[in-house]
């Protein structure tokens, strides 16, 4: 969390999440090259920069589509969600090595220039078999590179978190895109199953996944009591754990009360920064954190703390007896509300 | 079990200097696991790679050869191997190609006109290409050839079959014989066709029937009219004529027609692509 | 999240489960049967020779693994002189008929464009 933008507010985790990451891609691309070239002695370097580029960035793709759907279904997994921006940036920057090499190798030097080459080549754009596969991975290129250099909270700040949290769900597509840019490409070339598994493999993890995280979050949704102006009951005090929420569905958003210092307060459950859930988080030096990347908001008002600027949306809570009532009707974000005491 | 799955009271913020013990204990050894599965998924992808071609590309290396250069069919100079026990002159077939995805037609016209026409002999500096028994050199420019002294005539083919059937795909003889590899399939499909646009002479790879140069009846190179299926397994049907160290097939150009059944989107396209042409 | 993005990403994936996997089946149903693969031997060359007649014999030279050099010329010696018989080129198996010349004989291969030795053998003839 910061005031202020820099290009990366280093601190010692996010240095030892991108070390990892640096590792992790030198030792993969080390290891393909030297494989390749001592199996097959007679591949060009040209083949060698191309594949090994083009399998690590497929790898990171599906790591990354992973990392989110395990991350809401266990929230252990939420230090690989902390810095995954700074995987999809890499994984951009390795899938770019890969096309830039691949327009070199396939489409420079010829009558026409390379990035219609690209496009206007292979044009049997009729079939599904022989389609250009080429113009699939250019796509999911163009989607990444916009992924990537709006990735900074410059961008999330300045398009607001519902238009680039809308930017960024377009890795879906790219995803799609890149699938068929595989199959339809070097699959339709190569003899051996082993690709073919493991993007199969891949495939059905990410989409297992998505579903089963999806269904989580449809069944809580269901829960939802739908309510008019006033106060409905919504839980019982004992049901919320110290310095920690629960989170309510009404009229279709969700809402997030939390009991602090034999204190309750409702704020919205979605964070300001990437619509993070805020229910989920703690309660941290008197604020309410957000677990995903530890955006603070003081419980009475839904602001964060000075000098931050960031503010969600207030809710009326009382007890009656040991009996929680919440009212529906938000208050403009960052509006006071008095909390409830706990007797 | 419980390994994996820390004091859920355990919370994580991401731009404190430590993690909470139990989730650090999990995510390294997250982090290991998917380590290892990746050095395994490298190692395998690599393994399971299909066999690259013997091919050879001799990149930044010049060679000179002596020959004597055609433009028909196709650019072409023929190096004299010697007489064989028969007294035959042997010749063998070295293909002309220009430097990127360009062939050398303009290079060899000129300098043909400038000399005594085809069959000239000329001493060329190029890189050679070379795969399965064909031999290409690219000519990156019209002074890396030079006019000596000597000339020979044209040798027509010979008619070996009037009808003949074979299997294979269309490839550009200059990736395929080893600049890129691979220079065949789906993969290299739109590198092949910019290729044959560029003026690089298609070749019919047949598998282990060999190889064969396409002409139409009236003998004159099939170029970007295959374009449309280069890289498909198809069959094509013609008269196969054996010409020094090659095989020509001759197929008429209803046949392609047929075959290219988007050579009307093609042609709009070429047209297209001309007036994109870049200078050069 | 909000509402609709959740809403977008559970719908979503629900067609995604269903499209991936189709065109992922598709790909693989319509792959194009692959041409005839090279297969490397042990060894690159085999050569046999036998008689034909009192006067005349036969060399078989066969090209067990793709060449690698871009031109080869077989000789045949059996004395001081070379005898250019004939090329290869593509894998395969090729005949050379030579005068004869007794009970062994010299075998060269040579790159013309390179200028050098491909390989050298020497071959007996075939007990038959």
């Amino acid at each position: 969390m910061s005031a202020s933008y820099q290009s990366i507010l280093w601190n010692r985790q996010k240095k030892i999440y991108d070390l990892v990451l640096v590792c992790f891609v030198v030792a993969y691309i080390s290891i393909f090259i030297t494989t390749t070239a001592v199996l097959d002695p007679d591949v060009t370097q040209e083949t060698l920069i191309i594949r090994s580029t083009s399998t690590l960035a497929l790898l990171l793709l599906h790591v990354i589509l992973c990392i989110g759907p395990l991350a809401r279904l266990n929230p252990v997994f939420l230090p690989l969600l902390y810095n995954r921006r700074h995987l999809g940036v890499t994984m951009f920057f390795i899938g770019a090595i890969h096309g830039t090499f691949s327009i070199i190798q396939f489409h420079s030097l010829g009558n026409i220039n390379p990035i219609l080459s690209l496009f206007l080549s292979n044009t049997h754009y009729e079939s599904f078999i022989k389609f250009p596969f080429e113009v699939f991975g250019f796509f999911a290129l163009i989607i990444f590179f916009l992924m990537a250099i709006t990735s900074h909270d410059f961008w999330l700040h300045n398009l607001s978190p519902r238009v680039w949290k809308t930017l960024h769900m377009f890795v879906y597509i790219a995803y799609l895109s890149i699938i068929l840019h595989v199959m339809l490409g070097v699959i339709q070339y190569e003899t051996s199953p082993v690709l073919v598994v493991l993007l199969a493999v891949g495939f059905v993890a990410v989409t297992i996944l998505h579903l089963a995280a999806g269904r989580r979050e449809q069944l809580n949704d269901r829960e939802q009591i739908e309510v008019k102006n006033d106060f409905v009951k919504v839980c019982n005090i004992d049901d919320i754990a110290d310095n920690r929420a629960k989170v309510v569905a009404l009229n279709g958003e969700r809402i997030a009360i939390f009991k602090y210092s034999n204190k309750l307060s409702a704020i919205s459950n979605v964070c300001k920064h990437q619509n993070g859930p805020l229910g989920e988080g703690r309660i941290v030096d008197g604020c309410i954190t957000c677990p995903w990347h530890g955006y603070q908001y003081l419980p009475h008002n839904g602001s964060s703390p000075p000098p931050f600027k960031e503010k969600v949306a207030t809710y009326d809570v009382k007890l009656v007896g040991k009996e929680v009532w919440l009212n529906p009707v938000a208050y403009p974000d960052g509006t006071e509300r008095e909390p409830a005491t706990i007797n | 079990m419980k390994k994996w799955f820390p004091d859920r009271n355990e919370f994580y913020i991401g731009y404190l200097p430590n993690a909470p013990d139990g989730i650090t204990r999990v995510i390294r050894k997250v982090i290991l696991l998917l380590g290892i599965i990746s050095i395994c998924l490298a190692a395998l992808l690599a393994w399971h790679q299909k066999k690259f071609s013997p091919a050879n590309f001799e990149y930044g290396v010049n060679t000179d050869i002596e020959g004597f250069i055609f433009e028909d069919p196709i650019p072409h100079v023929l190096i004299p191997l010697g007489r064989d026990q028969l007294g035959q002159q042997l010749y063998q077939t070295v293909l002309l190609v220009g430097f990127g995805k360009s062939g050398s037609q303009n290079a060899i016209h000129q300098i043909l006109k400038s000399g005594h026409g085809p069959g000239s002999k000329a001493r060329l500096n190029g890189s050679l290409i070379y795969g399965d028994g064909k031999a290409l050199i690219q000519i990156d420019k019209v002074s890396d050839i030079t006019l000596i002294e000597g000339q020979i005539d044209h040798v027509a083919a010979v008619q070996t079959d009037e009808s003949f059937s074979i299997t294979g795909e269309i490839v550009d003889p200059k990736c395929y014989f080893g600049v890129m590899k691979p220079g065949e399939g789906k993969a290299h499909r739109a590198c092949a066709i910019r290729c044959i646009a560029g003026g690089i002479p298609p070749v019919f790879n047949g598998g282990p029937d060999g190889y064969y140069l396409l002409v139409d009846e009236s003998d004159k190179p099939i170029s970007t009219e295959v374009a449309s299926i280069v890289g498909d397994v198809i069959t094509l049907s013609g008269k196969r004529m054996h010409w020094h160290d090659w095989t020509i097939l001759q197929i008429d150009s209803r046949t392609i027609d047929e075959l290219s059944a988007a050579k009307r989107w093609r042609e709009n396209l070429l047209a297209f692509e001309q007036g994109m042409t870049q200078c050069n | 999240m909000i509402r609709p993005l959740r809403k977008y990403h559970f719908y979503l994936w629900r067609i995604w489960g269903v499209v991936l996997p189709l065109c992922f089946i598709l790909a693989l149903l319509f792959r194009p049967a692959s041409p005839s693969q090279y297969n490397p031997g042990t060894s690159d060359f085999a050569f046999a020779v036998k008689k034909l007649t009192n006067s005349s014999s036969q060399l078989t030279v066969e090209l067990r693994n793709t060449l690698r050099a871009p031109s080869c010329l077989v000789y045949v010696s059996s004395g001081s002189d070379d005898l250019l018989l004939g090329t290869i080129d593509h894998k395969g198996s090729y005949q050379f008929e030579f005068p004869d010349s007794g009970k062994k004989i010299s075998i060269r291969l040579y790159d013309a464009i390179h200028k050098r030795d491909i390989m050298q053998t020497n071959v007996s003839y075939d007990n038959d």
